[in-house]
């Protein structure tokens, strides 16, 4: 009973210590800080938007009269205004977070997952394998990606699920690539080399040597990723393959200019441009690897 | 990978009361009874041949519909890669310049907020401002309706048409330039630090010359590279650039297309558009080889 | 000094400081030496004694973070240091050339060879680019390399080429003074002392004056007449090559002829110098040996040592009137081991 109470308490200590090293080393780098500082900012209305919006996004609002409130500038009521349909602009933006996020965060994960593991193999047994799946990248950077995703997902169905699909099954080639160069490089540092020698198997290898070292190159994707796959989700809402069910700000968007109001109606089309702005680039800063991908050394053919 | 869509393409240009021995001439005359397989085997000996299909929507070859697009693509493509082009090198020169200071600052976070919108919103905005508000330039489209031209070579060269063609070009321009601009500025700060820069300061070349012979000419390296896979990805921009400003090009009709479920002029549309990207890729590396004495051909 | 020799260079009390954002770097401090025309003078000290600094600030290339404090630099009589672009440009290779410490980033990398030595001449002279690449040519016969490796990239030469390639860019312009900042480091034994034959070679032809920096004693020992000891941004003993190579003044310089091997002579086991280079943010006023040296006491941590007029030269050290027995005791294995005996 005593020991356990004891590693409790040292567990809890353990946590604090990593928690403490982690905000420092983050604070360190000012532009990240405001890029997770955004990101966090917009991961908590996503998670608490159905107790932010004031309304149902999709519900038409009238007035005392019984007359629809269309295309309303900003109010007491309305803080964004409405929409030509009467629809609550601040409600739509609040719930719409939540594609946004969902469809960020999961497609950044799949698509470095999967290309983190394809740069890994390609790279660490090169050869065949890598003539193959090198081929195989370079079809793939062949097909435009945006049209592609719009002819998937009018074939599949607007949605959620089946833009993230679009999305990773073009956007891991990136990964994958730099990856790879980064698994050449590592190749032939010398405790690779150690480690064969001391018998250990390709798999324990890749994984447990030379995984961490490409880590910190993964995390940059995964938010340089995380924008990419919001502005593709916009884009297609845009275009109006947006899902039908759940308001996304692509969708905000497309309606505002459907509608024609757009010129008229500037909080209806100000505010989602503001905050995929925001998250965006929140996604850009807290990667900070626009240099790394500008990097000359990893354009290995 | 078309014929998988749900919903009997035909329905939509078929009568409903046609009998059922008409629907079947047309189903043959479009090719679509036999089994999928075989279409496509079909499909791609007349592509080869040049016959893309006829489009269901218009009644034309499909080829002819996208071949009137296709211009109109390629020059609004061109010329906002040209801007891009040099507005990213200008652009990065100059905040290289200013590094340090407010304008440093401030232009790359400028820069970063232009990448980080969207590009159709962007033009929505420049529409509102330059088009509605301050009306000095058109709404959209690619000419002023019933504007007469003897030809297509004077119609690209005349002033309506550049009118039309300033905001959708600017627009796609400025969001392709941000990533190698921002390229551009940090290479150019690495390159100065360089020592073969230290040593062309030693040999008593002037200050103009080391800037521009040795200086931009390797911070272009990785300019290039990154402007190449940045036009690659723009081939995709310009479709929501297109639907934004309704300019009559390939990318606004593959989007009508779909929505139409009309394959042939889809399915051209998409192979135009992959062949685009593939050759602009092509370019990239060819250029970069070009550039680079030390890439190696093989 | 020898009188009657002309003095080409002259440098008196140069200072220069590096701003980094913790403070300021004393990079050198205080330093003075003369280089009379034919002459071979030798710059020895770890990297980071303030060597490269010394060079950059006589050729005015220094980093813009890089701050001249004070002194002059005379050549031929002139200021270099207050001299407009123009004339600094044209001193620049004419008069004073540079053989730069990595050969291997020095030259650009898009351009061919012959293109870089042609622009360096175009630079300085009117003559045409036919006229130019002839004598590029001629200068890379003088290192030994072919003519047609004028049309190569620099990516195209091994490091021993490189190397000769930059020396040959050195020299193309005839300038009085050849500066070499470490032309051998980067390079394996063989080649280095196909490059040391090949600087000989030169110098016996050549007829200018060089200023080598190394930390390499056995290079100094090749190619020098004069030596400059420098050490935490000073210059502790200056001299005759000969004379310092067997008979050092200065603790450092003692410690350091015991620290190389010689090929020749009887066996004696390597004694090293322990501790590590003085950091130069905020150096102490003391002598900046001190710390390392065996034989410094209470006074040579604190006060700078006085210039102590020799027959040849100079040095630095609180202690130099008791240079034999200096000499006696640095023999000894236990002198250097810190901690140990205080003589």
């Amino acid at each position: 009973m005593e020991l356990i109470k004891f590693i409790i308490k040292k567990r809890e200590l353990f946590r604090i210590e990593i928690i403490k090293n982690t905000i420092r080393f983050l604070k360190q780098d000012k532009l990240r800080m405001i890029g997770i500082s955004i990101f966090l900012f917009f991961l908590v209305i996503a998670i608490f938007a159905a107790y932010i919006a004031p309304y149902n996004p999709m519900e038409m609002n009238f007035d005392g009269d019984g007359n629809l409130k269309r295309l309303q500038p900003p109010s007491k009521d309305h803080l964004l205004g409405t929409t030509y349909m009467g629809r609550d602009v601040f409600s739509q933006m609040i719930i719409g977070s939540r594609i946004a996020l969902l469809v960020g965060i999961l497609s950044a994960f799949c698509v470095v997952f999967i290309g983190t593991n394809i740069g890994l193999i390609s790279g660490y047994y090169g050869g065949k394998i890598d003539n193959i799946i090198m081929r195989i990248v370079d079809i793939i950077y062949g097909i435009p990606f945006l049209p592609f995703a719009l002819i998937l997902v009018a074939i599949l169905g607007p949605g959620v699920k089946n833009i993230i699909i679009a999305i990773v099954l073009i956007t891991w080639r990136n990964t994958a690539r730099v990856i790879r160069s980064q698994v050449l490089t590592l190749k032939t540092r010398t405790f690779i080399e150690a480690a064969k020698v001391s018998g250990a198997g390709d798999l324990r290898i890749i994984y447990k040597y030379i995984a961490p070292n490409v880590m910190p190159l993964s995390m940059v994707y995964i938010s340089l990723t995380m924008g990419s796959a919001i502005m593709t989700e916009v884009s297609l809402s845009f275009l109006g393959y947006g899902d039908p069910l759940l308001p996304s700000w692509g969708k905000i968007l497309y309606s505002c200019y459907s509608s024609q109001a757009m010129f008229k109606a500037w909080w209806w089309m100000v505010p989602p441009g503001i905050a995929i702005i925001l998250l965006v680039l929140s996604g850009f800063l807290m990667g900070r690897g626009l240099e790394e991908i500008a990097n000359p050394k990893l354009r290995i053919r | 990978m078309f014929r998988v869509v749900p919903g009997d393409p035909l329905s939509m240009y078929i009568d409903a009361g046609l009998g059922e021995e008409a629907t079947e001439v047309l189903l043959q005359q479009y090719g679509l009874d036999k089994p999928i397989l075989e279409q496509y085997i079909i499909y791609v000996k007349k592509v080869l041949r040049g016959d893309f299909g006829i489009s269901f929507q218009y009644g034309k070859p499909a080829i002819n519909v996208i071949g009137e697009r296709f211009w109109n693509t390629f020059f609004l493509m061109i010329t906002s890669l040209f801007i891009a082009f040099f507005t990213g090198i200008v652009g990065g020169v100059f905040l290289a310049w200013k590094r340090g200071t407010l304008i440093d600052s401030l232009g790359t976070t400028i820069i970063l907020i232009v990448r980080s919108a969207p590009v159709f919103w962007t033009g929505m905005i420049f529409l509102s401002l330059f088009a509605f508000r301050l009306e000095i330039l058109p709404l959209g489209g690619m000419n002023t309706p019933g504007t007469y031209f003897p030809n297509q070579l004077v119609k690209f060269f005349s002033i309506d048409f550049l009118r039309h063609l300033i905001l959708p070009a600017l627009t796609a321009g400025i969001y392709s330039a941000a990533t190698p601009l921002l390229v551009m500025r940090t290479s150019i700060l690495e390159v100065i630090k360089e020592d073969f820069i230290e040593l062309a300061r030693a040999r008593g070349i002037k200050e103009n010359q080391i800037l521009f012979k040795h200086v931009m000419r390797n911070a272009l390296l990785p300019t290039v590279t990154v402007f190449a896979v940045q036009a690659g990805l723009a081939i995709g921009g310009i479709v929501l650039v297109e639907t934004v400003f309704r300019w009559p090009g390939m990318g606004r009709e593959i989007v009508l297309a779909v929505a139409a479920r009309d394959y042939p002029v889809a399915q051209t549309a998409f192979f135009l558009i992959g062949a685009m990207t593939v050759i602009f890729n092509l370019i990239a590396d060819i250029l970069y080889a070009y550039v680079d004495p030390r890439v190696v051909w093989n | 000094m020898i009188q009657n020799e002309e003095i080409l260079l002259e440098v008196k009390n140069l200072k220069t400081y590096y701003k980094i954002s913790t403070g300021i770097i004393k990079a050198i401090d205080n330093v003075s030496f003369q280089l009379n025309r034919g002459e071979t003078l030798g710059l020895i000290g770890e990297s980071g004694c303030g060597k490269t600094t010394l060079i950059k600030t006589i050729l005015r290339i220094l980093p813009s973070n890089g701050l001249i404090a004070g002194g002059i630099i005379n050549y031929k009589g002139n200021n270099i240091l207050k001299m407009d672009s123009k004339r600094i440009n044209k001193l620049r290779w004419e008069e004073i050339s540079l053989i730069p410490q990595s050969a291997m980033n020095s030259l650009d990398p898009v351009y061919k060879l012959g293109d870089q030595i042609v622009e360096t001449i175009l630079a300085h002279e009117s003559i045409s680019k036919k006229e130019a690449y002839k004598r590029s040519e001629k200068v890379f016969e003088i290192v030994g390399l072919g003519k047609n490796r004028l049309k190569d990239y620099p990516h195209q030469y091994s490091g021993g080429m490189k190397q000769r390639a930059v020396i040959a860019m050195s020299l193309v312009l005839n300038p009085e003074i050849i500066i070499a900042d470490e032309p051998t480091t980067a390079l394996d034994v063989v080649v280095q002392a196909q490059i040391l034959s090949k600087i000989n070679n030169i110098l016996e032809n050549y007829k200018g004056s060089l200023i080598m920096a190394t930390h390499d004693i056995s290079v100094i020992a090749q190619t020098c007449i004069k030596i400059a000891v420098m050490y935490g941004g000073k210059i502790v003993e200056f001299g005759k090559a000969q004379r310092i190579l067997k008979k050092p003044y200065h603790p450092y310089m003692i410690a350091m002829k015991n620290a190389f091997p010689s090929v020749i002579g009887k066996k004696k086991k390597l004694i090293s110098i322990s501790g590590n280079p003085p950091s130069l943010l905020n150096p102490s006023e003391g002598c900046r040996f001190a710390p390392r040296c065996p034989f410094s006491f209470k006074k040579c941590l604190s006060v700078s040592p006085n210039i102590y007029k020799t027959s040849d030269g100079y040095v630095t050290c609180h202690r130099f009137d008791e240079v034999d027995k200096l000499q006696y005791y640095s023999e000894k294995e236990e002198t250097w081991i810190q901690g140990k005996v205080r003589i």
